[in-house]
């Protein structure tokens, strides 16, 4: 992946997310995100094949007569 | 040590009730040293001299009417700026909070505090919301570490750990979403304690990460931590994460016998990361050599992805905290500080997929770390990679590439102590750190009190004689 790649990700993501950054700010998130991705992307392991998220969510919680 | 500002919480407890001091004397004792060193050492956002003084008195009060309301009466503390507290305003050190945020309430950890007739010196400083570094271009004071003050004195509950260390409290609050307890007690050179998540309520704080903030206890000693721990934990229905599992009285639990202990080593990463300070590693590893000299075992092992899951609990975090902060970052992104805001706004570079893989993660690093658990009663590594940093030397950008050791115990939702075991030869205080089981904080504060009475790393103070200034600093 190329940096002007990594560039008009970063630019896509911050312009979704309403961000206005400087310059400077901007070209520091460019730097960072590979990194950033390759943390990510490191966490998608075989072995989570069978794995559920650590989130749990409980609807009785609501119901306190249940 | 017989400056009563250095006193433990325990000697000072004593020492109120034997008439050796009295609560105001101790605490004006602690708010002259506090106005006297705040404009150098950035300790407190706000010094709440006269309302501190009010408590002491009461204190008193109470002690000549023959009222003991526990080992905390009388003892003044500093309570994190993040945390709701009568009397002073919560800022979390950025000019966006709203300034009527928890106004005029106690955050139910503080209200157990003062109900147990504790003193509050006042609002010590915090990285922006818990998660920046210090910003001169702020008006918020820039903490400094007391043991060289050109160095950090971490965060985010660096005014805290900065209070206790220098003696301008005997304990403190502080918050952990990645290591802000630890860090800062690691660093600025006494105990911390970081505990299972839900064991003290969180709600009256503001949040960082809803499912991995906690409030500890920080101290000069486990003894002391284990006494404050046990005002503070405890089931609260405003935090819907606050657990309904008994209090123990924790201090009874510290035998100084750790015979029975079995401790894990994870060698790689926590002990053989090629950037792990070579005095770090040495201090912690003679550390445990006292510990197998009381008669506790000690396994080397390895836990698999902890680099992982390091990056596991920043994505989580950040995450969270982006989700918390979003509408602001988009309306008033320079109000932010200049460290604070790039930190946050990471939050948006990740996807939603990426938070739910980073939750499988968590839960596959929690089945890990219970199987080694299976066998040994802690987990030991050292409570940083490094000793404090010069404080010119950091940046936000230079993080992602440092190890961490203390995040994958939010992440797991595990108790795990910071404590002293040593200095650089430079003179910058070295840690280590304890890791227990679900709830098992007596475990964890018996390991670390046992090597305490044994070493005395804990009960060291710095030399702060030339940073006094006369004029005190007291910010609104």
């Amino acid at each position: 992946m190329t940096a002007a790649t990594h560039e008009e990700i970063v630019t896509a993501l911050l312009t979704a997310a309403g961000l206005t950054v400087s310059p400077e700010e901007k070209a520091a998130f460019v730097s960072d995100y590979p990194l950033l991705r390759e943390d990510a992307d490191a966490l998608y392991l075989p072995e989570l094949e069978f794995i559920e998220p650590s989130n749990k969510f409980d609807p009785a919680l609501y119901y306190p007569s249940l | 040590m017989s400056t009563p500002q250095f006193l433990t919480i325990k000697d000072a407890a004593a020492a109120l009730r034997d008439g050796t001091t009295t609560s105001v004397q101790l605490t004006e004792g602690i708010l002259a040293r506090a106005n006297a060193l705040n404009d150098t050492l950035g300790a407190y956002v706000v010094i709440t001299d006269d309302a501190a003084l009010a408590q002491a008195a009461a204190a008193d009060a109470d002690f000549a009417a023959g009222i003991d309301l526990g080992p905390l009466q009388g003892i003044p503390l500093a309570i994190k700026d993040i945390i709701a507290m009568k009397g002073a305003p919560t800022t979390a050190n950025s000019h966006v909070l709203d300034p009527a945020w928890g106004e005029g309430t106690d955050a139910p950890v503080v209200e157990r505090l003062r109900a147990a007739g504790a003193v509050f010196v006042g609002k010590s400083t915090t990285s922006e919301f818990a998660l920046g570094m210090p910003d001169d271009e702020k008006r918020f004071p820039i903490p400094h570490n007391p043991w060289n003050v050109e160095h950090t004195a971490a965060g985010s509950s660096s005014g805290t750990g900065i209070a206790v260390s220098a003696g301008l409290a005997l304990g403190g609050l502080g918050t952990d979403t990645g290591g802000s307890v630890r860090g800062p007690a690691a660093v600025n050179g006494h105990t911390g304690l970081k505990v299972t998540f839900g064991r003290v309520p969180k709600s009256g704080v503001v949040p960082l990460s809803w499912t991995l903030d906690s409030i500890g206890p920080m101290a000069r000693s486990a003894w002391d931590c284990a006494l404050m721990l046990e005002v503070m934990a405890g089931y609260d229905p405003t935090d819907p994460s606050a657990a309904q599992v008994a209090v123990p009285k924790y201090s009874e639990a510290l035998t100084g016998d750790i015979s029975d202990i079995k401790m894990a080593l994870p060698m790689p990463y926590f002990f053989d990361h090629e950037m792990l300070d070579p005095e770090m590693r040495t201090a912690v590893l003679a550390a445990v050599d006292v510990m197998t000299g009381l008669g506790a075992t000690k396994t080397e092992t390895e836990l698999k992805y902890s680099e992982e899951a390091k990056d596991a609990n920043y994505l989580i975090l950040v995450a969270e905290a982006y989700a918390y902060h979003r509408d602001n970052l988009q309306k008033r992104w320079s109000d932010y500080g200049r460290f604070t805001r790039p930190s946050l706004a990471r939050g948006a570079l990740f996807t939603a997929a990426d938070l739910s893989q980073a939750q499988r993660f968590r839960t596959k690093y929690s089945m890990d770390v219970a199987a080694l658990f299976l066998e040994h009663d802690v987990i030991v590594t050292p409570s940083a990679a490094f000793p404090a940093e010069r404080s010119n030397a950091m940046s936000v950008s230079k993080r992602l590439l440092q190890p961490s050791y203390t995040g994958h115990w939010n992440l797991t939702g595990l108790p795990a102590i910071a404590i002293p075991v040593g200095f650089t030869e430079s003179g910058l205080p070295l840690s280590m750190q304890i890791i227990g089981k679900p709830f098992a904080e007596e475990t964890v504060l018996r390991v670390a009190d046992a090597y305490q009475r044994a070493t005395d790393f804990h009960l060291q103070v710095p030399q702060t004689d030339a940073l006094e200034t006369t004029d005190s600093v007291v910010m609104a």
